[in-house]
């Protein structure tokens, strides 16, 4: 009769294997997130957090991307899940309806974004009748406005190249364009092609915000995932204080450039730190929505918009407790 | 613990179910690895070919588009599942990459790609080469691509580069594991459940009513009648719980009855002992009465005989007495003396008549058990019954065999000596009347036993009236000649004795046999 506790044991174990089985299979694991970025030095701790082993590959999988139009065009036809876009695409992708979440402020561009001109312009008047190359994304647009807000120059006094940054370096090369609206690392592969910046981001302080965005229903459903990935993101940041070196030659590799460039892209950017994004992106009034506001004003005026886009519907403030 | 049958049922359920299971899953799961094995094959063929076409177009002009061969090969790659997208020259160094950091590093350094078999590819006219790594999660392909590339002297030529990919199946495989493994579980959880409802429903429906129908038995078999199944249901169940109940029911009405039989049992036995106390009582007076009785009609019978017996020696003593009154001086003193011997003899003669008498009508039952010579026995009932038989002409044999004069037996002497007496006054009485008158006493005797034998002249016994013969009150006389006890009497003495009185129906003439044995202490 000793059959009976077996059988009572056998059953009970066969229980746990079906439970264990159903819960199992209920944790099924998701696709890497699929994270878009193009080259720009603010970008770069993605790729380095990637290559450290910080970010895991089964989690997160980077697309690296040649230029930024196609980042945010995949983003947008949700070829991604996140992409590190500007603010001012963030703009115009929330005016299309394009629901999403910022996740940080990875850069605020100080210098980095800038208008290089061949050497024989001495001033901005100076681009007067000229053909100007811009880098066929929102920002483009916004800085030749800038630019010639500063110069007092019409539009109708330039000639417009819209094109991917990849393409601007031939373009200048090739003798047709005379002024080139770009950003690094394009920047500083023209500077050693004899092209002057001219102007540059710096001189307008907090309006170049480069963000980390996500898909709201990515969002909603992966916030672990996304709350990993900003958490890495300040890892990076402070491994690139810590290993100056090491980092210096993982970027400047990956961009095309030599080591000795490094210092000189990170001196056009401005890189938030955990304290900074907080403010930016979380509390009762998040930093990011005056500039936002600004950047949506001008924008209108500029004619890239036609209503004013509030960007606090895309900050969820929560978000900041958990990095 | 015991084995429960109703656990067997949904407990092999559950080995099927979860046999099946495995099985469906082993099965699913290997049907799905192959149509996914055969899909990304075919999409990585079709994505590769297409993306060699496009790089075709732009790195065989003269002048090398790059940057749009790059963001066509990182479009290509915008898939989770591409692990490696990348273009050598032909000399292995990486010209654009899915990873930036990787080009312009010689294509050996990057991990999986292996130049023997890019070389396969540039010096053959193979199309593709694509296969799956060992543990066939990975596809890993190879395709020639035509660059054009200055060379050291700055002319452009056309040189076979190698279009590397590596496309992880991994993530369907797990996928489609985990699929597979989520139905199976699914439909053994299913089929588990089921089980567990059978089980359940096996235990409410028969388990747990045979339990309460055994725990009934059990009480009934303690004698507990109070208990009741009482199981609900129209199913084989209900109907032997009714059963069970009434035959509860009935059994209880039975013990009532019988309790109350029992209770007045004691009351009936009792007064049937004392009845038949009584009748017994009744019974031992009515065989004394009549044991009395027999031997008295025997005694009455005999009386006729004694008085010849008696008076005969009488008439010689007074004839005797009469010669002594007359006797003168001429009668001698020795005729004298001879006439007073011959007086004396003939009363001697006369005392034992009458002793021979006192000893058989003072025999009873409760005679003990003595070692008695068969002469004697038989002398005393010839001494008391002889003279009967010569006055009515019968002649008398008396004849001994085996030597059986000097035989002794143990027995009540004076009751056996009235069955004698008994068979011989009976024998008297059957050939008194015929011509031919005899009886014959025979004695034989062995180590064992002893028979006394008496035979008359009559012709036998019908076998009607031999069947009769020994029952009590039973006889052919008339009544002033018997009483119809004497037979059945003497039966009773001979089984007394464990011995035994029947009647020889073999003979022609009627014959009793009283056999008895010779060492006896009676019964």
């Amino acid at each position: 009769m000793r059959i009976i506790p077996v059988l009572s044991s056998s059953v009970k174990l066969i229980s746990v294997i079906f439970i264990l089985l159903v819960s199992a299979c209920n944790d099924t694991p998701d696709e890497p997130l699929r994270v878009g970025a193009g080259p720009w030095p603010g970008y770069e701790p993605l790729y380095l957090a990637r290559d450290l082993g910080f970010l895991k590959e089964s989690k997160v999988n980077i697309f690296e991307l040649p230029s930024s139009d196609i980042t945010m065009e995949s983003f947008r036809n949700h070829s991604t899940d996140v992409a590190a876009i500007t603010l001012d695409e963030t703009i115009e992708l929330l005016s299309e309806g394009t629901k999403l979440r910022i996740l940080t402020v990875m850069d605020v561009s100080h210098g980095g974004d800038a208008v290089l001109v061949r050497p024989e312009i001495k001033k901005l008047s100076d681009i007067k009748g000229k053909k100007v190359s811009i880098v066929n994304i929102p920002l483009g647009l916004y800085m030749l406005n800038r630019l010639l807000d500063i110069a007092g120059v019409s539009r109708n006094d330039i000639e417009v190249f819209p094109m991917a940054e990849t393409k601007q370096e031939k373009f200048y090369k090739d003798g047709k364009a005379d002024v080139v609206i770009t950003f690094e690392p394009v920047k500083t592969r023209l500077k050693k092609l004899g092209a002057n910046v001219i102007f540059d981001s710096s001189m307008i302080p907090n309006e170049i915000f480069d963000l980390l965005v996500v898909h709201e229903d990515v969002y909603l459903s992966r916030k672990d995932d996304l709350c990993e990935i900003t958490a890495q993101w300040f890892k990076t940041l402070q491994y690139m204080k810590d290993n100056h070196a090491d980092a210096a030659k993982r970027v400047t590799h990956r961009l095309g450039l030599e080591i000795s460039d490094y210092d000189g892209l990170l001196d056009g950017i401005i890189q938030p730190d955990i304290f900074t994004n907080k403010k930016l992106l979380g509390g009762e009034k998040p930093g990011l929505i005056e500039p936002g506001e600004r950047l949506s004003k001008v924008m209108i005026k500029e004619k890239q918009l036609k209503v004013l886009v509030d960007v606090n519907e895309a900050i969820d403030t929560s978000f900041t407790s958990c990095y | 613990m015991r084995l429960r049958i109703v656990l067997i049922i949904p407990l092999v359920l559950v080995l099927l179910s979860t046999g099946f299971s495995l099985m469906f899953y082993f099965v699913t799961n290997g049907q799905a690895a192959n149509i996914i094995r055969n899909q990304d094959l075919l999409k990585v063929k079709l994505d590769i070919t297409r993306l060699q076409n496009i790089l075709y177009s732009l790195l065989t002009e003269d002048a090398t588009d790059l940057e749009t061969a790059r963001l066509n090969l990182s479009v290509t790659a915008m898939d989770n599942n591409i692990k490696k997208l990348l273009v050598t020259a032909e000399n292995d160094v990486v010209l654009i990459a899915n990873r930036y950091n990787w080009e312009n590093l010689s294509a050996n350094s990057i991990s999986g790609y292996k130049n023997i078999e890019a070389k396969k590819i540039k010096l053959s006219n193979h199309q593709e080469l694509i296969f799956a790594d060992e543990e066939e999660t990975l596809l890993i392909g190879y395709y020639p691509v035509v660059i054009k590339l200055e060379n050291v002297e700055g002319f452009p030529i056309k040189q076979r580069g190698v279009l590397y990919i590596e496309y992880s199946m991994e993530n369907k495989l797990l996928k489609a594991k985990r699929v597979a493994l989520n139905q199976s579980a699914t439909i053994g959880m299913v089929l588990f459940g089921v089980s567990f409802v059978i089980g359940l429903m096996l235990h409410m429906l028969v388990s747990r009513r045979l339990s309460k129908l055994t725990l009934v038995a059990k009480e009934i078999s303690k004698g507990n009648l109070e208990l009741k199944s009482n199981l609900r249901g129209n199913d084989e169940l209900g109907a032997l719980s009714s059963a069970f109940d009434e035959m509860i029911d009935r059994r209880k009405i039975a013990e009532k009855e019988l309790r109350h039989v029992n209770e007045n049992l004691e009351e009936i036995v009792e007064q049937r002992s004392d009845e038949l106390e009584e009748k017994k009582q009744e019974l031992l007076e009515t065989q004394a009465h009549a044991h009395h009785a027999s031997k008295m009609s025997a005694l009455g019978e005999m009386a006729g005989g004694m008085a010849h017996e008696i008076n005969s020696p009488l008439q010689a003593i007074t004839l005797l007495t009469y010669k002594l009154k007359k006797a003168n001086l001429s009668t001698s003193a020795e005729q004298r003396s001879e006439i007073a011997n011959r007086i004396d003899e003939t009363v001697y003669r006369i005392s034992n008549i009458i002793e021979s008498l006192r000893k058989m009508s003072r025999g009873s039952s409760s005679d003990p058990f003595e070692v008695a010579a068969l002469k004697d026995i038989v002398d005393n009932v010839i001494g008391i019954t002889k003279e009967r038989y010569f006055i009515k002409g019968i002649i008398l044999k008396i004849i001994y065999h085996d030597n059986s004069e000097t035989v002794e037996a143990e027995c009540q002497q004076t009751l056996i000596g009235q069955i004698i007496i008994n068979l011989l006054n009976n024998a008297y009485d059957a050939v008194k009347e015929l011509e031919e008158k005899w009886i014959k006493l025979e004695i034989f005797s062995d180590d064992e036993k002893v028979d006394f034998v008496v035979t008359d002249s009559g012709k036998g016994i019908s076998e009607e009236l031999r069947e009769k013969i020994f029952d009590p009150m039973f006889t052919t006389k008339s009544i002033d000649e018997g009483t119809g006890l004497g037979l059945s009497l003497s039966l009773e003495i001979a089984r007394k004795h464990n011995g035994s009185l029947t009647v020889d129906a073999s003979s022609i003439n009627t014959r009793f046999i009283l056999s008895i044995p010779r060492f006896n202490k009676g019964t």
